[in-house]
């Protein structure tokens, strides 16, 4: 209960940098799941910092800003991280480079791929990355779970 | 009802080094004309200078590459679940067919002595999904102690701690062993900071003759600006001995191995290196500090990507289970460039014609034999092979 007043008062407060955390799920979600450390912003010019060379594409394709969080129950983890891009062209363009050869879904976003691992899809801006380090069931659907109420966030976000 | 995260509550984290890869068609920024790299000019003379020692690359083994493969070593993707006897089966091997030596000790021997201090480069830039392997590191660490090597002589290090933490190089996993980096957190005024300036050593530089500002995230990272690319004290003064333990990654249409590891993980400065990146990679690995220190390369195989490096994407993960030990780099990088070209030709990521085309485009393979580092194309690659159970 804490955390919500805490998490409500921080929104109305919120700059407007930090705007993406409201599409990142709260504690509880999926149930019996939290985020045990303060989710961290990536602007433009610190993405190297978190995925190095890799940045590279994505400043090209035109990214914004990028939220992670990690969410865990106990020994188990699953990171979220919401890339905020230019436009819509340019998630479904990383989403494009990153789904080269892989079988494409529409269960999340305009489009997804469903591996064991790792979630991915993107919808309008967003470029939506949902990955555990253990093969189970309990994780795929944490998983699966994490990048429904992405996904419906960024959809409400659209409304 | 769902509870959105607190917007209020933010780590805003800077950011770090830069690596090259391929800009597709129809991308919105447009990235500086790049100079031609060999009209640029470099102090490189200054390390062909120094003379090589009886260690310098590329090692007692110029263009042997010993390979290991077994196929229980890790269960499916999982970066947490690597054999630990089976790492250190293969270690073991690697090391006999390297050498030719009958047990693995004697092998360790020939490359370090007791009371040496031994740094050991990883590559922990994918993060928990694709990093070094902990079960391999542990391998390597246990070796040295076999030959008198004493743990608080050992580093395990990278140019960020940030990072080499996020990947679970911690002195909580790695008790009484250095886990240390060029850039590391601080507290100042009550706030976390990236510094590193202490850290690199002024005496010790690649220098040539192109400039890049960066933004206050960045500045940290790079540590100086200017024309000069500094090592770090890790590898000037603080290690007598280097391994070399590259991920098995691919860096674009190009590979991100033991060369690369070493060159853009030693330097500050080094985002600007992308300007003439395949010079830079080779002609940093020709300063004295990598030439005449690393002695041994292990390339972690266990698992590799063959896309989405050199960041990690679960889905183009695969798990080769093997590792590639050799002394000379050049020729490492040449066997294993190979075999992630293979799998990208095999998964329609690329075309035969394109890795041609992707081996001139980023020719430092070349430059890096021409500079005398390693075996590539002046003779045959000795590519030993074996499997264990």
């Amino acid at each position: 209960m804490l955390y919500l007043i805490l998490a409500a008062a921080a929104l109305l407060a919120a700059p407007a940098d930090e705007d993406i955390f409201t599409l990142l799920p709260g504690n509880g979600v999926p149930e019996g799941w939290g985020l045990p450390e303060t989710p961290q912003l990536f602007p433009r010019e610190a993405l190297f910092n978190h995925i190095n060379g890799g940045a590279e594409l994505y400043l090209q394709y035109g990214f914004d800003r990028l939220a992670l969080a990690d969410y865990e129950k106990g020994s188990l983890d699953v990171r979220v991280e919401i890339y905020k891009m230019n436009d819509a062209e340019a998630a479904a363009g990383i989403f494009a480079e990153n789904s080269k050869g892989v079988e494409k879904s529409d269960k999340f976003g305009i489009a997804c791929t469903l591996d064991q691992y790792q979630i991915i899809f993107h919808r309008d801006r967003y470029y939506v990355s949902v990955t555990c380090y253990e093969p189970s069931e309990e994780l795929q659907a944490a998983m699966e779970t994490l990048a429904a109420a992405v996904d419906e966030a960024i959809n409400k976000e659209n409304r | 009802m769902q509870a959105a995260v607190a917007a209020g509550a933010v780590a805003v984290v800077p950011a770090g080094m830069a690596t090259n890869s391929c800009a597709p068609s129809g991308l919105q920024e447009d990235k500086p004309k790049p100079r031609d790299p060999d009209a640029v000019v470099t102090n490189i003379s200054s390390a062909l200078a120094v003379p090589k020692t009886e260690i310098s690359m590329p090692g007692p083994f110029p263009g042997v590459v010993a390979e290991v493969t077994h196929s229980g070593a890790t269960k499916g993707r999982n970066p947490n679940h690597c054999d630990p006897e089976a790492a250190s089966a293969m270690l073991a091997a690697g090391m006999m067919s390297l050498t030719g030596e009958k047990n693995a000790r004697d092998a360790w021997a020939r490359f370090f002595q007791p009371g040496e201090r031994v740094g050991i480069k990883v590559n922990p830039t994918g993060g928990k999904l694709l990093s070094n392997t902990h079960e391999l590191n542990h391998a390597i660490i246990s070796s040295l102690e076999e030959i008198g090597i004493k743990r608080g002589d050992i580093v395990i290090w990278d140019r960020e701690e940030d990072l080499l933490y996020d990947a679970g190089c911690t002195p909580e996993n790695y008790p009484d062993i250095r886990c240390s980096a060029m850039c590391y957190l601080a507290e100042e005024d009550g706030k976390k900071v990236i510094k590193g300036k202490d850290r690199i050593d002024k005496n010790v530089y690649y220098e040539f003759d192109i400039e890049q500002q960066y933004d206050e995230y960045n500045t940290p990272y790079m540590i100086n600006t200017g024309t000069r690319s500094y090592f770090a004290k890790l590898v000037t003064e603080e290690m007598d001995k280097i391994i070399n333990v590259p991920v098995l990654k691919n860096s674009g249409p190009m590979v991100t191995l033991c060369l690369k590891n070493l060159s853009y993980g030693s330097t500050s400065n080094c985002r600007r290196g992308h300007q003439i990146m395949n010079r830079y990679i080779a002609e940093v690995c020709a300063f004295p500090p990598l030439r005449d220190k690393v002695v041994l390369n292990i390339v972690d195989g266990l698992r590799g990507c063959y896309e989405g490096g050199p960041a990690a994407n679960a889905q183009y993960i695969w798990q080769p289970n093997s590792i590639w030990a050799a002394t000379d780099p050049v020729a490492t990088d040449a066997v294993c460039w190979d075999l992630i070209a293979q799998k990208r030709i095999e998964k329609g990521l690329a075309t035969k014609e394109q890795v041609e085309e992707g081996k001139k485009q980023f020719d430092f393979l070349i430059r890096a034999e021409n500079l005398g580092l390693g075996v590539f194309k002046s003779r045959e690659i000795e590519h030993r092979t074996s499997e264990l159970a």
